[in-house]
């Protein structure tokens, strides 16, 4: 594989291929754990690090899986690192655990984890394996933060950190930071509706279709473009040929 | 009696308060993958039911009779991963068998209910909440209702949906999300009851 | 269709191996990660007591209590005088559990309440939601029996806890 292909595999699903945005994929946590900003950034997190590490280990034996257990064998591999990874974040980070709550245990199922094994590890290398496992945990991440941010300053009206990253309250003398933007002294503009599961339904649902609004947009303008530039060298041909015929 | 009464509300409350589609955010890509026709929909409705309830009976035994007493509550995720992936199996051995045209018209889809974020919902909060078996299988009763009823009520939606001219950009899937943003506010309005 | 007995032996020899070294790969974080969780536990309980009266000092060992929903309490002094009391309360519904530490005032009236665990996992909102106003409430058996607004089944539980672990203190003094 290429340096080229390398990069793409890392780079692509950061946006042009996002596994949330583009293709439709792990739609149950971008719902369910987008509230707050700070248990989407800490899924993306443990998303990340259960992706890459089972893209690794499977790409690893893709030699040895026999292909009649292939996908019980990737489920197996999955599950384990969700284990690993859940008992590692109830050690080290025991609020975020408590905040995601079974969405932890329900990595085993993402399709996007699931998806990536099936259609990338189990036919490339150690390496690009592991680029894709970190650009698709990234690209991720970013999809479910930003659904997140929308979700809590509508719903809650300002953006609260150390509720879940305790160390991040701490570092601010035990207290919580609250950045108000909807909500503050006097005003209040916050409407909680958008921290229920119905406002998360439309939010994700509106993202998507401008979305897909902004790439259709692009697409025209460049049909409109090239049908312009393909008109325009037609022009320019007809005056060349006037000119001749002119001579 | 109490127990009794306890079990029915706790269906109840499953199925519509916390609908597992609407509230729990469970099984959201079959909802939307599975849900144009209203047939499919209702199979597909009775065959996640099927997986949920046994493999909810399986799991929690296996659970707190098997792998607590021995020390290892820590496998229970690959434990219920394997135990839903056999009972698919058997389910779709079974529908091949007896209901060919069933088969195929449920087709990728089946298999698919292995990743159905649902069943393994249901049995890990199973464990996590720490329930008795009875209400766990009011957890796992209730969350088949209420997910062949949002797959039904979706399906004969879409049916409608197809019909009407929808923006460009909202076609597919944005739209089924707003469609569901608005069952969820419907649903929404079952809150408060029996507490 | 002929199975190919040597092929089938790999097959399965191929799932136990991966099963068998993975299982090893869980059991020994397991083992890595076990103590730092129960000194996790242990230690939330000791903020948690913290928490409830940020102005007294638990004094001396809980007391095991064993009825109803709570567990135990351990008494709190400020500057030698009897502050009041921290319930332990565990209650259970159809939805999971909960853990509270409970603060009541030597004058029976309610003091903070504090989350030890919450197994309701679609209850997340039991802190920020229900108890977030109810620490913040001046009037707090007020506070705590307007829970009918919105209630949801772990606020009617917590509520039951609260009312239980003062009127436990009351009838042990009178």
């Amino acid at each position: 594989m290429s340096n080229q292909e390398r990069k793409e595999a890392f780079l692509s699903p950061l946006w042009k291929t996002n596994p949330l945005f583009i293709s439709l994929l792990g739609m149950c946590p971008a719902l369910a754990v987008t509230k707050t900003l700070e248990a989407a950034f800490g899924m993306g997190i443990l998303f990340t690090l259960v992706l890459v590490c089972s893209n690794v280990l499977i790409s690893a034996l893709r030699k040895w899986i026999p292909e009649e257990v292939r996908t019980p064998s990737y489920i197996v591999v999955i599950a384990t690192f969700v284990t690993l990874v859940k008992m590692f974040a109830e050690a080290f980070l025991p609020e975020l655990y408590s905040t995601l709550g079974v969405f932890v245990s329900l990595l085993v199922v993402n399709c996007i984890v699931l998806g990536r094994a099936e259609a990338f590890a189990s036919k490339n290398g150690v390496l690009p394996s592991l680029l894709d496992g970190i650009g698709n945990g990234i690209g991720y991440t970013i999809a479910i933060c930003l659904i997140a941010v929308i979700r809590e300053v509508l719903g809650s009206g300002r953006l609260t950190f150390g509720a879940t990253f305790t160390f991040l309250a701490d570092l601010n003398g035990g207290e919580k930071i609250r950045v108000p933007l909807l909500k503050g002294e006097g005003y209040d503009l916050s409407m909680s509706f958008f921290s229920s599961p119905a406002g998360g339904f439309l939010v994700l649902g509106i993202v998507l279709a401008i979305i897909v609004a902004v790439t259709n947009a692009k697409e025209n303008k460049k049909k409109a473009d090239a049908r312009i530039a393909a008109k325009k060298a037609k022009e320019l041909a007809a005056a060349n040929a006037a000119k001749e015929e002119a001579k | 009696m109490n127990y009794l009464a306890a079990f029915v509300m706790a269906i109840i409350s499953y199925a519509l308060i916390d609908n597992v589609v609407l509230s729990r955010f469970y099984g959201i890509c079959s909802f939307i993958g599975v849900g144009n026709k209203v047939k499919s929909s209702l199979c597909m409705g009775a065959a996640v039911a099927f997986v949920i309830i046994m493999a909810a009976a399986i799991c929690w035994p296996l659970y707190n009779f098997l792998l607590v007493p021995a020390g290892v509550a820590f496998l229970d995720t690959i434990a219920a991963i394997l135990v839903i992936a056999c009972l698919v199996m058997v389910v779709g051995l079974v529908m091949k068998k007896f209901l060919p045209a069933l088969y195929q018209s449920l087709g990728i889809y089946l298999p698919l209910i292995t990743t159905n974020c649902a069943v393994l919902g249901v049995v890990s909060e199973n464990i996590a909440s720490n329930l008795d078996f009875g209400m766990a299988m009011a957890n796992a009763v209730g969350t088949s209702v209420g997910f062949a009823l949002v797959i039904f009520l979706y399906a004969c939606i879409r049916v409608r949906l197809e019909a009407s001219s929808t923006p460009k950009a909202f076609k597919g899937i944005p739209i089924a999300l707003v469609v569901a943003s608005l069952m969820a506010m419907a649903f929404m309005g079952l809150q408060g009851i029996g507490a | 269709m002929k199975v190919n007995m040597k092929h089938a032996f790999y097959v399965g020899g191929f799932l136990a191996g991966l099963c068998g070294v993975l299982a090893l790969a869980i059991a020994g974080v397991d083992l890595l990660t076990k103590d730092i969780i129960k000194a996790n536990k242990l230690e939330k309980e000791r903020n948690g007591l913290k928490r409830v009266f940020p102005s007294g000092e638990v004094d001396g060992e809980a007391v095991e209590v064993h009825q109803g929903k709570l567990e135990k309490y351990w008494t709190v002094k400020e500057s030698g005088s009897e502050l009041g009391r921290i319930y332990s309360a565990f209650g259970k519904n159809s939805y999971g559990q909960v853990s509270l530490l409970i603060g009541v005032y030597s004058d029976f009236s309610l003091g903070n309440i504090v989350v030890l665990e919450n197994t309701e996992s679609y209850g997340q909102t039991l802190e920020e939601g229900y108890l977030d106003p109810y620490n913040a409430a001046e009037d707090k058996s007020t506070a705590v029996l307007s829970v009918s607004c919105g209630a949801t089944y772990g606020a009617t539980l917590c509520r039951d806890m609260i009312l239980e672990a003062a009127s436990h203190y009351q009838g042990g003094q009178a």
